[in-house]
Order: structure tokens, then C-alpha cells, then sequence
């Protein structure tokens, strides 16, 4: 199998080398779901209604925006890790490589649509 | 069938694994996919040691999803593989779709609240609220079990139950907070 000298084969073969940081990545973004999305359904029930205007001037707040953006980002980041595991257990050959990236693009515009409609409210243009 | 029956009860009986009634009911329903060959399998028989001083069949083993009994602790782990998916792919679209609306303008936020505060609207957020407080109480115990601790049998089986409970009440404390304060 192959050309190469055998090291060259050896070295081209084995796992991708990523596990491990994958799974401690997993468990950060866990230990900040956690943190911040206490903090956001804290937030959310404490409001005095969930209308428009309530969510929106408590948007506006950098005390907030700036945790809103965390918990954007690092619920996004977990869950591109964790679906990336259904797919690499689930689904094999092409299929998984439309997958990943259909995961790829999904995580990416749903995170930048998320930051950008916080920004938006909080920068004052909503 | 004799075979193994003569098996069961004499042989297996040195083994702490295998001397449990409970583990040879397994057995039995072993036997019922599967012939006398795959049941030996899930039996240890004494004086057939491997080489490294271990019996041939080393328990536990762990026999096909539909003969194991289902206990809480394989319950909840596949629990929190669901739920965290159900989250990746169904409540994140529920949270864009708020956070969106709010960014939208006021129109829209009503058109997404009209939703989320209908029948339907309620069932699902409420539903996700479930999901989610399942996979932080079930991540939980994940993250104390990545760190060596909580595997004995007691701890394992309460951490998983507590898992459940623990969701369930969540649940119902935010809701009945929201449902008293928000007039839904």
C-alpha cells in the first residue's frame, strides 16, 4: 500500500491527532454553557415581561451584550463538537463529509445572525 | 440447552459476576436470541483461564442492546446524547428566531411571541427547557465522572437518577416562576 519510505506511511496514518483537544474543548465550553446559561435564564425570568421593549433595553446594557455574546459563542462552539460526534458515529463515507461541513456552515451563520442581532440592539440601531 | 444449563448451575458459580440470579436471567434471554456458543459467552466457566489468569470471558461483557436490561445509568447517557442534539438542532433555531425577531423590530417580535406564547409555542419551550436543564444536570455529572470520581455502583445509579429529578424540578421551578410573573 502506498509509496513513500515506511516512516512517510507510518506517519500519514493513526488518528488525526485532535482527540484529546476535542474533548477538553467539549468540557470548556461545557463549564461556560454552564455558567452563562444560568446567567441567561436567570436574566430572562427576572425581566418584568418579555415583551419588546423589556427585552430590548435589557439588550442595550454592555452587562448583557457582552455575556449574550459569550454565551453565543461558546454555545455555539459546544454544540459544533457535540454534533460532530452523532455524525462521526452515526453517519459514514460522503455522507459524513456533507454533514460536517452542512454542521460547519450551520454553526458559522448561526452564530455571526445571533452576534449580529445583538450588536444591532445593543449598539442602538434596532 | 442442557448444555448450558448444567452450565449455569454448577459452573459459573466462582464468579461474582456471573453468580447472580439477575445475571443468569441474561443468560436466559441469552439463549433465546442465540445458541449455546453465544450464551457460553456471557458465563464464566472455571478452569477455561485465559492466559493472563483471566477467565475466557471476562465480565462484564456486554451482549446486544436488545438482551441487556436497561438500567438508569445507560438511560440518562443516551439521554444526554438526544437532548443535546435536540438543543444543536431545535432549540438553538427557537433561540435565533427570538433573538432575530428582537433585532428585526417590534413587529416581528410580536409575530414570534404570538407563537411562542401559543399552545404549541408554550409545549415546545417548555419541552426545550426540559431538554436543556436534562443535558446541563446529565453534563454535570459527566464533568464529575471525567475527573475519576462516582463510579461506584451507588453513586453512579443516584448521580443518574439525580440527573432526571434534578431536570424535572428545574423545569417546573422556572416555569411556575414565569407563568406567576409573566401572564402568559
Amino acid at each position: 500500500m502506498g509509496t513513500g519510505t515506511d516512516l512517510g506511511r507510518v506517519r500519514g496514518l493513526g488518528s488525526a491527532k485532535d482527540g484529546v483537544h476535542h474533548w477538553w474543548l467539549q468540557r470548556v465550553t461545557a463549564v461556560s454553557n454552564l455558567v452563562l446559561m444560568l446567567w441567561f435564564i436567570f436574566s430572562l425570568v427576572r425581566l418584568p415581561s418579555l415583551d419588546y421593549s423589556s427585552v430590548t433595553l435589557w439588550l442595550r446594557q454592555p452587562v448583557a451584550a457582552v455575556p449574550m455574546i459569550l454565551l453565543i459563542a461558546t454555545v455555539f462552539w459546544h454544540l459544533r463538537l457535540g454534533v460532530q460526534v452523532l455524525l462521526e458515529d452515526y453517519v459514514h463515507g460522503s455522507t459524513r463529509v456533507v454533514g460536517m461541513l452542512a454542521l460547519n456552515f450551520y454553526t458559522v451563520a448561526g452564530a455571526a445572525a445571533a452576534v449580529f442581532a445583538v450588536l444591532k440592539i445593543a449598539l442602538g440601531a434596532a | 440447552m442442557r448444555q448450558y444449563r448444567a452450565l449455569t448451575s454448577d459452573a459459573s458459580r466462582d464468579c461474582q459476576w456471573c453468580a447472580t440470579d439477575e445475571w443468569l436471567r441474561h443468560c436466559d434471554e441469552a439463549l433465546e436470541y442465540a445458541d449455546f456458543e453465544r450464551a457460553k459467552r456471557f458465563i464464566c466457566i472455571p478452569g477455561e483461564e485465559a492466559m493472563a489468569g483471566r477467565p475466557t470471558s471476562p465480565r462484564p461483557l456486554s451482549p446486544h442492546l436488545s438482551i441487556w436490561k436497561w438500567q438508569i445509568h445507560a438511560i440518562v447517557s443516551m439521554t444526554h446524547r438526544i437532548t443535546g442534539n435536540a438543543l444543536a438542532m431545535g432549540a438553538v433555531l427557537f433561540f435565533l428566531w427570538w433573538l432575530v425577531a428582537a433585532a428585526t423590530g417590534p413587529e416581528a417580535y410580536l409575530f414570534f411571541m404570538s407563537i411562542a406564547t401559543g399552545w404549541l409555542g408554550k409545549l415546545i419551550a417548555i419541552g426545550f427547557t426540559w431538554t436543556f436543564f436534562q443535558h446541563m444536570c446529565s453534563g454535570i455529572r459527566h464533568l464529575i465522572m471525567d475527573t475519576g470520581q462516582g463510579f461506584d455502583l451507588v453513586t453512579s445509579k443516584t448521580m443518574a437518577f439525580a440527573a432526571f429529578a434534578a431536570s424535572v424540578v428545574l423545569t417546573i421551578v422556572t416555569w411556575g416562576i414565569i407563568f406567576s410573573t409573566k401572564g402568559f
